[in-house]
């Protein structure tokens, strides 16, 4: 059980480590900037931010060191880096194999496509939740060794929660990875979709069409609130892993039935 | 009992028809070529039957079981050994590592044995290996479970002489063991020396299936006859001659016909030098394709004296 995950998760060993590294870096960066920035600027900045720019990037606040994870870290590295990043890779899970030629084989092993593409979407298990297991260490000591102090339970929820959230991510990835024969069309229009999806938000409010905004993986999760107030909704992690195995099961159907052209 | 049985097989790509109304059957045990030139529609054929493409109507089973029906297949894939005209390996990794993963997967009852044949560097990551090295590694995979049918999309690309050689070795051996071979090539003389028996493909039909004797036989012999200067042959008017083509004092032809008859028209004649020998199989391959010359290559070293 689990060889083709076991195999494949090896394969992204370095890579996790290095987008892992990269991250870190970059909130170590990020929490090193907001020290030195006079907290008095950072609250007239979000004065000057228009409505839809804090809308689309989730800014609530950037003067606490809640407030600026929230809107730096969370918003851009987790929702909008992660995502576009994890829904890309999952996009090259299938259709790279296919496009390279090694679907054959792999194919020839004695189990079924589910089967394989399973084993593929729980290899991306790896990276995500190594990397969210990294930052919530990287950001805690980060945070003291700026002076500042981010509540333990808080950091862990928002990263618990966007397991589910980089999941979603993934499997729309996925199920685009088994609609084309070329990874490079799979791979852009993922990255699209997710740009698509978290700025739906705004053109929701702005044609009066407040449903549209649940379309969007980011409807059901939000670390400003998971930070700054505390609180998070139960419910809306389940629409999310729901909605993975929904589409992680679609692509299974279609993977199934397609013809893998040599 | 059959290792292969194709029924009224049809693969419509929608712009073009891969393959049309395929019937065939491979017997278990025995080497099967399955000859065309490119574009055919072998490896269609071969993909169809491995269930990696659906066909659009007929049927294929591969030992017993139906390739359309996905989970009768996963237990029949465990005795199935693959090499794919395109090898896709990950590069990235080490050809052990590579190997290590399939004997997860299927086993590798025989991978130490395969090794001391063919010897690919097997610690070095796959994409320093050299094509041949590369086909070396897909001949490892392909038999390191120990299968019972193995398929094969032109094996020898990519492998010099002497990998070739005994690589053909390699495929005898197995068959004496009980392993059906299925074995796709555009090469005549290498289907000629390794094949018990021959199914030819043009523009997706099957237009030939007999045994490699007979399809040798048909395509007739090659003769060249030599006469002292200045004589002048004409061997046209016989019964069996074809191709005849004169230079000099030497005359061409491919014959056949019965050897009394030739001998009595060839005793007209002041002989300097005759030789009978086989046909490159270009033109026995002729004979199923008409006038319109396939893509097809032969090695030149085929013809044997008789």
């Amino acid at each position: 059980m689990f060889e083709t995950a076991r195999y494949e998760a090896t394969q992204r060993l370095r890579w996790t480590v290095g987008l892992t590294a990269s991250v870190s870096l970059y909130i170590v960066f990020l929490l090193s900037y907001f020290q030195s920035l006079p907290k008095e600027q950072l609250r007239s900045a979000v004065d000057a931010i228009p409505q839809v720019m804090l809308e689309v990037f989730g800014i609530v606040e950037l003067s606490t060191i809640e407030g600026w994870l929230a809107a730096e870290v969370y918003s851009f590295v987790v929702i909008w880096a992660l995502g576009i990043y994890f829904a890309y890779t999952a996009a090259g899970l299938i259709a790279d194999d296919i496009e390279h030629a090694r679907m054959d084989l792999l194919l020839l092993l004695p189990f079924s496509r589910s089967r394989l593409l399973a084993e593929k979407f729980v290899s991306l298990f790896v990276p995500i939740i190594t990397v969210n297991g990294a930052l919530v260490v990287v950001i805690y000591v980060a945070a003291l060794g700026i002076g500042e102090s981010v509540d333990p339970v808080r950091l862990v929820m928002a990263h618990v929660l966007a397991i589910p959230y980089l999941l979603i991510c993934s499997a729309i990835g996925i199920y685009l990875s088994t609609l084309y024969n070329r990874v490079t069309v799979a791979q852009r229009i993922g990255a699209g979709i997710i740009v698509v999806l978290n700025t739906i938000r705004f053109v929701a409010s702005g044609t009066g069409q407040s449903w549209i905004a649940y379309i969007s993986p980011r409807a059901y999760y939000d670390p400003s609130s998971i930070l700054i107030n505390g609180s998070y909704d139960v419910v809306s992690t389940f629409i999310l892993l729901i909605a993975t195995v929904v589409l992680v099961f679609l692509s299974q159907r279609r993977f199934q039935r397609r013809d893998i052209n040599g | 009992m059959t290792a292969i049985t194709v029924t009224d097989l049809t693969k419509d790509y929608g712009s073009v028809l891969g393959v049309d109304s395929l019937s065939f059957t491979v017997e278990k045990g025995e080497i099967f070529g399955f000859l065309g030139p490119n574009g055919a529609g072998k490896t269609t054929t071969i993909r169809t039957i491995l269930g990696l493409l659906d066909p659009t109507t007929g049927t294929a089973s591969v030992l017993g079981a139906d390739v359309s029906d996905e989970d009768a297949f996963i237990d029949v894939k465990q005795r199935i050994g693959y090499l794919p005209a395109e090898l896709g390996f990950n590069e990235a990794v080490t050809g052990n590592a590579l190997l290590n993963y399939y004997a997860t997967v299927k086993g590798d009852q025989r991978r130490t044995e395969l090794l001391e044949s063919f010897k690919p560097p097997l610690d070095q990551p796959i994409r320093e290996y050299s094509s041949g090295n590369k086909q070396l590694l897909g001949i490892i995979q392909a038999f390191m479970h120990d299968p019972d049918l193995v398929v094969m999309d032109e094996p020898t690309s990519g492998l010099d002489p002497l990998n070739q050689a005994q690589f053909n070795e390699f495929i005898r051996d197995e068959t004496a063991n009980g392993t059906t071979i299925f074995f796709s090539s555009h090469v005549l003389s290498e289907v000629r020396r390794v094949c018990d028996r021959v199914g030819i493909l043009r523009e997706g039909r099957l237009v030939g299936l007999e045994d490699i004797e007979s399809l040798v036989n048909r395509g007739g012999k090659r003769v060249r006859v030599q006469v002292i200067d200045g004589e002048d042959m004409d061997l046209s008017a016989i019964d069996g001659v074809i191709d005849i083509t004169s230079m000099g004092d030497e005359t061409q032809f491919t014959y056949a016909g019965d050897y009394t008859t030739l001998c009595r028209q060839l005793a007209n004649y002041e002989i300097l030098d005759v030789e009978i020998s086989e046909p490159p199989l270009e033109d026995v391959f002729m004979h199923y394709y008409g006038e319109t010359k396939p893509y097809v290559t032969s090695d030149s070293g085929e013809q044997a004296n008789v």
